[in-house]
């Protein structure tokens, strides 16, 4: 038989580690977050389309990554697009969303590996379907490796680098 | 009704062991395999064949990224060894035309001849209709693979 007493402290504990978690989590859950939150982030629908609109979306991407990054994304025809540095990125952006009616980016089959405590690696299937203006909806899915850098206790993008699972 | 709950719980628990671990469900996104397989269409990826046979020539697979939430969906027409080109949109393996009965309009894509590592296929979609840059198409690792489309 279980006593009052006894239950208090079983709820007193499950209290204690739920704020723990909540309040200070692994890297690995900092990581995960921080990585759903960058593809909720750059999804965006044709409603939201003004230029402040844009402008404050491309700042909001570019907090993301580090000031140098390399992104390097595998095209379907096979050829790579690469970028560096944080401020090429925000243009491309920038550059990118007018011609886009929407675009809806999501990550599945997550994995992060934290390798020390400053870096880390996470891979996923990265999904991107977008709507440009006046064509057919496309879609680009592929395998990605991000590395993560922690800088005063947040983790930024480093780089991103698309796997070729399908070679031409 | 303690039979009925332990007898519910073990058809819940093997069904969604079968769904997740044999039979694949997977909702079909973009032209590539048309006109064999729609986009907005549904398949089921068995993943039993491959564990007593190596894939063959003809099969459309399904291949993994980093996990089954999200995959290529792709017919295998060059197996391991095997030296693989594209010439005005027919397939010659080790120089002699593939039949394909699956493809019913070609592009004339061209493939310099490639010749296939041990353990490597070569798989492509049924659309051939489409250009070849907007096609994803080439060699993929056994690895990836990781069923049988069911029909």
């Amino acid at each position: 038989m279980i006593t009052k007493k006894v239950w208090w402290v079983i709820l007193s504990i499950t209290v204690i580690a739920v704020s723990v978690l909540y309040f200070s989590p692994s890297d690995k859950r900092q990581i995960k977050t921080r990585l759903i939150d960058l593809t909720e982030d750059l999804s965006f629908s044709a409603k939201n389309s003004g230029q402040i609109a844009t402008a404050l979306w491309a700042d909001k991407i570019a907090d993301y990554f580090s000031e140098v990054v390399a992104i390097t994304l595998e095209e379907v025809n096979g050829q790579t697009w690469s970028l560096d540095k944080r401020e090429n990125l925000k243009q491309t952006l920038l550059a990118a969303r007018p011609r886009l009616g929407s675009l809806k980016v999501s990550m599945n089959d997550l994995v992060v590996s934290v390798e020390s405590s400053i870096t880390s690696r996470a891979i996923a299937t990265l999904t991107a379907q977008w709507q440009e203006k006046g064509f057919d909806s496309s879609l680009w899915a592929r395998e990605v490796i991000f590395e993560l850098v922690k800088h005063d206790r947040q983790w930024f993008v480093v780089k991103v680098e698309s796997v070729s699972v399908i070679k031409r | 009704m303690k039979h009925r709950i332990i007898r519910l719980t073990l058809i819940v628990v093997g069904t969604l062991f079968i769904f997740k671990f044999i039979l694949i469900p997977v909702r079909i996104s973009g032209q590539s395999m048309e006109p064999n397989y729609h986009n907005g269409g549904f398949v089921f990826v068995n993943r039993l064949p491959y564990f007593r046979h190596a894939p063959s020539r003809g099969d459309v697979v399904a291949i993994r990224l980093s996990g089954t939430s999200m995959m290529y969906l792709k017919r295998i027409i060059g197996l391991p060894g095997e030296v693989l080109e594209i010439k005005k949109g027919v397939v010659l393996i080790n120089s002699s035309p593939l039949q394909e009965s699956y493809i019913i309009e070609r592009d004339e894509w061209q493939i310099e001849p490639i010749m296939l590592a041990p353990g490597e296929y070569y798989v492509i979609g049924d659309n051939r209709r489409m250009p070849s840059d907007g096609h994803l198409f080439g060699r993929v690792e056994n690895k990836r693979i990781i069923g049988r489309a069911l029909w």
